[in-house]
């Protein structure tokens, strides 16, 4: 088919090292040997550091599966950020193809050629050649066009990839910024140099037909048929080493720069675990919980370091960051990944005033990475969310935070918080005898499920039970369940803190203690299911706690009652947006039937621009709630509300659904002034209201 | 250096107190160690971390009351723990000294430390009246204490927040009402292993010294007031509100 388009097809193909002296081919040859030397080496260094990690088991069809699709679509990449996403996967797949593409050669001419010897077994020739030189000119083109791209988003210094510290250490990151460019113009310097290459050789050879489907070498062509076919030659060979350099320069300096992304994060994405957030490893050995020095790190936890990209995406949209604590998660892996080299001899250059990595440091928590920056974590997932190369990095700080509580080096607030909860089980310093206390502000009684039997268990919550902001939601939520004739019970003071935030605190020892009394207190009582108004304990009950409890939270009760009509809401009218709360969001993939009860009730769901996955934290997960928020620039509760008002006057209800937000929230539209503004309610409370507007009968 | 911490535990404030006759309903008490205890227990880990030695954490009272907190001590970083007696009746000072100083006399430490006071006696005998059983001097209201030379540099705090710095030689009697350091947070799962490790000794009562010179007759609850009452409005309507009920009372 192709002979009868192209008369040379016959003769399609072309000579590597096309008037090359032997003296050159074996210069060539030689550099080839040293740059896969230098190659191997800085591969051989990685892989020891990451095969000097703990175990930990990663390897499942499931994943690799889900990898090879976050591979191939670039997907994760894409994700909130559509340009560089489909930049990127112009890059990915050029670079894919190209590197085929040179592999074929290899194979063709280095193995068959000279290796076996058997010039009739070569087949990069013919319609093979057409093929071939086609569809690598097509992505050869798409590379280009996505490293451009690519370089302009770049040139357009978005905040995220400032690597300016957060923390105030002093540091000096330009090779950071220095090695990015570098990166892509070698890159760009390949692709380029191969199109003119390729451009000078067909013009050098008297521009065979079938080349004309080298399309971008074809264009080159016409372009220097001015330099004729001598001048064409002589641009070949200059371009031909300066293209070879530069692919053989790439090739070692692969393992020493960002461009061990290439590997390390599709192995990175193959072993990514999103759920280990929500449920967290436990720790393997009492006498010293968490992780002490880098030997204790998993080796997945060694691949997450190097598989950063600095993208800046977490760093993005960290709460903690954008408030101004002193944690970025970035800087968190930058710090460790620095560390981590410098104690397995990989000194790289970090710029010229760049500060010590720590090489001798014994400790990981408190010296490599600051105590303050390890508290200020709220754990609401945003940063694994969003990353799109599969890093961890909040089981790693609840590691450290792990060790921290070993030491005894924590936060005041928490240490407070910590007694209370090993002393009462709650986090309030009250009795537990006065955990059921709100109940009283109820016309009748809750039934005790550890004496008579029920079909619900309400696990209340501790912020639910005691903080006198949520327990009214509570309160609401006990009126509604009995108005939609649920069987429904609560523990008494048999209930304590279900540990979720405890436990990534970094108290393992008392989260146990929690979690075995209420699993204790679960014993006695006679129930069918249970549904909590804590998402917090929500996260745990699901997934942490020794039986595979059922629990649902109270949204997608009130949901299936007003759905089947059980519950007749309707009337309200107006303007909501809804806050998702992380650990009914991110962590436990609950985002549509709040915002179907919402819609029920008649108000309209306004969208914050930072919604669903992409939720914005209130600050008070992972142990925040107990802590000193004073040294913040902002609470992220705050800079949370200021985004609601901003979506306009008309918008009047911040509706939540998590006794924390209700605290968290309530405070905040008072310190920032928006108390006429726009008013914090809870869900139940919504659906409440919307029951005594609808015509009884 | 060898160094001793009395120890006594309190009831929990969290729980409501209700009254059984002439003593706290007990039955229902949950009992923590006193504060200032939990300070000296503190000040005396900081000298054995500083300058070595052994810490040795004492306390009165039955297992349910006593035990988690010497356990705690342990985990914190005592050497040993010892509980003394068991199912007795509340003590007064003299008797609570009058047990410690039998107890811990023969094992000639250099230094005793004690809280100033306990939430309930508030008294502040105990450090005192031991010190007197054993021999030693003693001084009280210590904010801090460093070491320094052969012995001590000891912070007093007076009336109106004066302190004032001494140096005590051993050995010595201290009533600790502050540490230098907020007493540190011990991780739960150490303070398991403490009491899984089983090392806690205990010993009997000894023969009490100077029993029943005090004897409660009444105890009472504190009366419930009434309402505190909101002033409204702004600074002047407030201020003169302020000002009427202070004219009422007759403070101006």
């Amino acid at each position: 088919m192709l002979a009868s388009l192209f008369p040379d097809a016959a003769e399609a193909g072309r000579e590597t090292f096309l008037g090359f002296s032997g003296w050159a081919i074996a210069i060539f040859y030689l550099l080839a040997a040293v740059a896969i030397g230098v190659f191997l080496w800085g591969w051989y260094r990685r892989i020891r550091k990451y095969s000097r990690g703990r175990p930990t088991a990663r390897l499942s069809a499931k994943r690799l599966v889900r990898a090879v699709g976050d591979l191939a679509s670039n997907r994760t990449i894409a994700k909130r950020n559509r340009v560089v996403g489909v930049a990127h996967f112009f890059v990915f797949w050029g670079f894919i193809v190209l590197l085929i593409g040179t592999t074929i050669i290899a194979i063709d001419e280095d193995i068959v050629g000279v290796l076996l010897n058997k010039p009739e077994w070569q087949f990069w020739h013919g319609t093979f050649y057409i093929v071939y030189s086609f569809v690598l000119d097509v992505f050869g083109i798409g590379f280009i066009v996505g490293l451009i791209t690519l370089g302009m988003i770049r040139r357009k210094k978005p905040a995220r990839l400032d690597y300016a510290r957060v923390d105030g250490v002093e540091s000096d990151r330009r090779g950071y910024a220095l090695g990015d460019k570098a990166f892509l113009l070698i890159l760009l310097t390949i692709a380029i140099t191969g199109f003119l290459l390729e451009g000078f050789r067909i013009a050098a050879t008297n521009y065979p037909d079938f080349e004309i489907v080298s399309i971008g070498g074809w264009f080159i062509a016409w372009l220097t048929t001015p330099l004729g076919e001598a001048g064409n030659n002589t641009a070949r060979l200059i371009t031909w080493w300066i293209h070879g350099a530069a692919a053989l320069a790439f090739i070692a300096y692969l393992p020493y720069s960002k461009g061990m992304h290439i590997i390390d994060d599709a192995a990175d994405l193959a072993f990514a675990e999103q759920r280990s957030a929500a449920v967290l490893a436990g720790v393997e050995d009492p006498a010293s919980p968490g992780y002490k020095s880098l030997e204790d790190f998993t080796w997945k936890d060694l691949l997450d370091l190097d598989s950063c990209t600095k993208c800046g995406r977490c760093h993005e949209v960290c709460p903690a960051r954008a408030t101004g604590s002193p944690l970025s998660p970035r800087d968190l892996i930058l710090d460790l990944r620095e560390h981590a080299d410098a104690k397995a001899g990989i000194n790289l250059w970090y710029g010229p005033g760049a500060t010590p990595r720590h090489a001798d440091a014994a400790e990981v928590a408190g010296v490599v990475i600051a105590g303050d920056t390890l508290w200020a974590c709220t754990t609401c997932m945003a940063c694994m969310e969003v990353c799109p190369v599969g890093i961890e990095h909040i089981p790693t700080i609840v590691q450290l935070r792990r060790r921290l509580v070993d030491l005894g080096e924590i936060e005041p607030g928490l240490q407070t918080a910590f007694q209370s909860l090993a002393r009462g089980g709650n986090s309030f310093g009250k009795s537990s005898k006065q955990r059921a206390r709100w109940t009283k502000g109820l016309d009748f009684k809750l039934k005790d499920a550890r004496k008579e039997p029920v079909d619900y268990l309400w696990f209340v919550g501790d912020h639910a039970s005691f903080d006198p902001r949520a327990t009214e939601v509570s309160q609401a939520v006990a009126r509604l369940m009995t108005e939609a004739g649920v069987d429904f019970g609560i523990l008494y003071d048999g209930e304590k803190n279900s540990g979720n935030d405890v436990r990534r605190a970094g108290e393992e020892g008392l989260f146990e203690m929690l979690r075995d009394q209420n699993a204790e207190a679960f014993e006695t009582a006679d129930y069918q299911r249970m549904f909590t108004t804590d998402p917090h304990s929500l996260n745990t009950l699901r997934g942490e706690y020794p039986t595979d409890e059922d629990v649902l939270h109270y949204t997608a009760l009130l949901d299936e009652f007003v759905t089947s009509g059980t519950l007749e809401v309707g009337g309200l009218t107006g303007k909501a947006t809804y806050h998702d709360p992380c650990y009914l969001g991110r962590y436990q993939d609950e985002y549509d039937a709040p915002r179907r009860l919402i819609a029920a009730t008649g108000l309209e769901v306004v969208e914050m621009g930072r919604c669903r996955e992409n939720s914005f934290c209130c600050g008070a997960g992972g142990g925040r709630i107990w802590m000193d928020d004073s040294g913040l620039d902002e609470r992220p509760a705050e800079n949370r509300i200021r985004e609601a008002v901003a979506l306009g006057e008309d918008v009047k209800f911040f509706v939540v659904s998590c006794p924390k937000d209700m605290i968290m929230y309530s405070d905040a539209v008072k310190t920032t002034g928006n108390e006429g503004s726009i008013e914090v309610v809870d869900i139940a409370q919504l659906v409440e209201r919307a029951m005594e507007v609808v015509p009884v009968g | 250096m060898k160094i001793a911490v009395l120890m006594r535990a309190v009831p929990d404030p969290v729980e409501e107190f209700e009254i059984d006759g002439e003593d706290l309903d007990r039955d229902y008490l949950g009992f923590v160690l006193n504060e200032f205890d939990d300070h000296a227990l503190e000040e005396a880990l900081l000298l054995k971390e500083e300058i070595g030695g052994t810490v040795t954490a004492y306390a009165i009272g039955s297992a349910d009351e006593v035990e988690q907190m010497l356990h705690t001590a342990i985990a914190k970083g005592a050497d040993e723990a010892m509980m003394i007696g068991e199912d007795i009746d509340p003590l007064d000072a003299h008797s609570q000294a009058a047990a410690f100083a039998e107890t811990i006399g023969p094992v000639a430490y250099d230094l005793v430390l004690s809280g100033v006071q306990a939430s309930d006696e508030l008294e502040g005998q105990v450090a005192m009246l031991a010190a007197a059983s054993l021999g030693y001097p003693h001084m009280s209201v210590v904010v801090s204490v460093k070491p320094d030379g052969d012995g001590l540099k000891v912070t007093k705090e007076y009336w109106g927040g004066i302190t004032a710095d001494y140096r005590v030689s051993f050995p010595a009697v201290l009533g600790v009402q502050t540490a230098r350091e907020a007493p540190r947070y011990v991780a739960v799962a150490r303070i398991k292993q403490a009491q899984d490790s089983g090392t806690l000794a205990s010993v009997d009562m000894p023969e009490r010294g100077n029993e029943g010179r005090i004897h409660i007759t009444a105890m009472r609850l504190p009366d419930t007031g009434e309402g505190a009452e909101m002033i409204e409005g702004d600074e002047e309507a407030a201020a003169e509100k302020v000002y009427e009920i202070l004219s009422a009372a007759g403070v101006v």
